[in-house]
């Protein structure tokens, strides 16, 4: 089995699960932007990366596009007063055909010169991955540990509480979707250079995968401070790669994936719910899934 | 506490169970198929069946992707990292994945309908790095020399394509080029999902006499809408797959032998691996047989006659 493998895949996912957690759990905004942003993240990289442009600049770039489409949905919800879900799905729409022609065709190939094969090494790969999450974990943990952060964290509480501190709650929404989705754009960027082509179905199934592994996550380590709830992303990303590379591996037929990992997700709530039934202490962040 | 251990006890026995792997001194072969799609699965089945000449020699790992593109990326890691022998690769970002995985295990890619657009070849002649393979771009130019041939007072062409599929975008390159050059005009609509296309279909009927059926998955998969709409203005389908002319009404198209394009794709890959050969030099090439097919029926529907050389180049069923 490859472990390197699944641990590489692991730290991409694992940035991808840490931005819904922002959006998902400490604003309690259930985000469907996040399945166009990821393929953003790989189209506008991707295009920027044929036409010549330096890997690291196209990579902010990337990241950036992700935070455009957060913006986008944040605003709708919050001055054009659509409905959470709703404006997520708007944007996720419109970001089908702004993948299309950010691309300019639905699959493009990148080749030899991304950020990750650089050096040609294969510690390269993983040391770069390693070195990219361990910096998006620390600085979305010093971002959240701010006064902002916090005001952030108790929008998805309670809104009512934020107003009655004279800020207004709608700032933080916009913030948090941003910053969810540059993260995601990142995550989907890393992942079409990891495999080598971005394509425009690259994040379909992606919300329901990823919803799995902050889920088994929030299993293992039960989030009930702000340090576990972060790390919790990253072991949730890890267990749920290691199951689909272990279905393959003892010749589990594809088509039986989906149901097994579905079969894992109900042992691992049950588990979670009979295992603590006695412990009273609570998860922070909004519990509506 | 107790989840850890749980979870502790969980990976222990799974890490053990995949300790026990043996690894057999066979040839090895990796074939990963990006989705269950009619083509790829005739391919493969040319694959399996040529590798089945062969006995114990060869060891088959085969996998499918379901479209799921996890599931793709971590197939290809799997098969590079398990050192196989060789990878036959099918769908366009299969292929891309494997390509991008591995410069040293040799890659055939087959059914690509467009491997230099999509840069997994350099060129039709010289591929380049370690990877050739078979391409299935249709003969599109014969297939719209058909429509000349059985009505030539076409007025106009309604095609619906996808351009989200990358297939589908490469061979409109083709298609056009050919209606321009027997310069028929033509109409195009861009359908994305199987939801938009009795919409396009209906309004393509009020303005075009005769519906190309462009090579997109999504499209074929939808050939029982386009029919419904075509009989109701009597208009005549020209192109598709081989099921297109039997089953959807379509009059006659060019096709390939997938079975037999998966035959020669599985000689391809035990030729390198025999004669140890560098799969960078060895042109990308198309199958070597096309295959006629015509619907009298359908034309008889519609009061057309097909020219007697045609009926007598088209295969018998």
């Amino acid at each position: 089995m490859d472990y390197i493998g699944i641990i590489e895949l692991a730290f991409i996912f694992s940035i991808f699960v840490l931005g819904m957690i922002i959006s998902f759990r400490l604003l309690g905004f259930a985000d469907l932007t996040i399945e166009g942003s990821f393929t953003s993240g790989g189209a506008i990289f991707a295009i920027l990366l044929s036409n010549g442009i330096n890997p690291y600049l196209s990579f902010l770039m990337a990241i950036l596009g992700g935070g455009i489409a957060g913006l986008c949905t944040a605003s709708l919800h919050c001055y054009a007063g659509i409905n959470k879900l709703l404006s997520g799905i708007i944007t996720l729409t419109m970001l089908y055909t702004v993948n299309l022609r950010i691309m300019g065709r639905s699959n493009m190939y990148m080749g030899n010169t991304t950020m990750l094969n650089l050096f040609k090494q294969p510690w390269f790969e993983f040391s770069l991955l390693l070195l990219i999450c361990l910096m998006i974990f620390l600085l979305v943990k010093l971002l959240l540990s701010t006064n902002i952060g916090l005001f952030l964290r108790a929008t998805g509480e309670n809104e009512v509480f934020v107003r009655n501190l004279k800020e207004n709650p709608k700032k933080f929404i916009i913030l948090g979707l941003v910053v969810s989705n540059s993260l995601i754009a990142l995550s989907g960027c890393l992942f079409a250079q990891y495999v080598g082509y971005s394509d425009i179905g690259i994040g379909q199934g992606m919300l329901v995968s990823m919803l799995t592994a902050m889920i088994i996550g929030e299993n293992i380590v039960r989030p009930s401070t702000l340090n576990r709830q972060i790390i919790s992303a990253f072991f949730g990303a890890v267990v749920f790669q290691f199951l689909y590379s272990l279905a393959l591996e003892i010749g589990v037929k594809p088509i039986d994936l989906k149901i097994i990992i579905g079969l894992l997700l109900i042992s691992f709530l049950v588990l979670a719910k009979y295992g603590n039934r006695n412990t009273h202490n609570k998860n922070i962040g909004s519990s509506f899934i | 506490m107790r989840t850890i251990k749980n979870l502790a006890i969980i990976l222990l026995v799974v890490f053990t169970i995949s300790g026990c792997n043996h690894k057999s001194d066979k040839i090895t072969i990796g074939i990963i198929q990006y989705a269950n799609q009619s083509i790829l699965d005739s391919v493969y089945s040319g694959i399996q069946s040529k590798f089945k000449e062969y006995g114990e020699k060869y060891k088959i790992e085969y996998q499918v992707a379901h479209g799921d593109p996890i599931l793709n990326a971590s197939i290809s890691k799997q098969f590079i990292h398990d050192s196989v022998n060789l990878i036959i690769a099918m769908g366009t970002p299969s292929a891309q994945a494997v390509i991008n995985g591995t410069k040293r295990i040799p890659v055939v890619f087959t059914a690509i309908t467009d491997p230099v657009g999509t840069k997994l070849a350099n060129s039709l002649d010289n591929p380049g790095g370690n990877k050739t393979g078979y391409t299935n771009m249709q003969p599109f130019d014969k297939e719209i020399e058909l429509i000349k041939l059985i009505k030539p007072d076409v007025k106009k062409v309604g095609i619906i394509t996808n351009s989200s599929e990358s297939n589908c975008v490469a061979g409109m390159v083709y298609v056009r080029k050919a209606l321009e050059e027997f310069k028929i005009s033509y109409e195009e609509l861009d359908a994305s999902t199987s939801s938009e296309i009795t919409a396009c279909a209906q309004s393509l009927s009020n303005k075009c006499d005769v519906f190309f059926i462009s090579p997109s998955n999504t499209i074929y998969e939808n050939l029982g809408a386009i029919k419904k709409e075509a009989q109701k203005k009597n208009i005549m389908i020209v192109g598709g797959d081989r099921s297109a002319v039997t089953k959807y009404g379509s009059i006659g198209t060019y096709s390939y032998n997938f079975v037999e394009m998966g035959i020669n794709t599985a000689e391809l890959a035990i030729k390198i691996l025999d004669q140890k050969l560098n799969p960078g030099i060895i042109p990308v090439s198309r199958p070597a047989n096309t295959y006629l097919y015509i619907n009298i029926g359908a034309a008889k529907e519609l009061g057309l006659t097909i020219p007697e050389v045609l009926i007598k180049n088209a295969v018998k069923d």
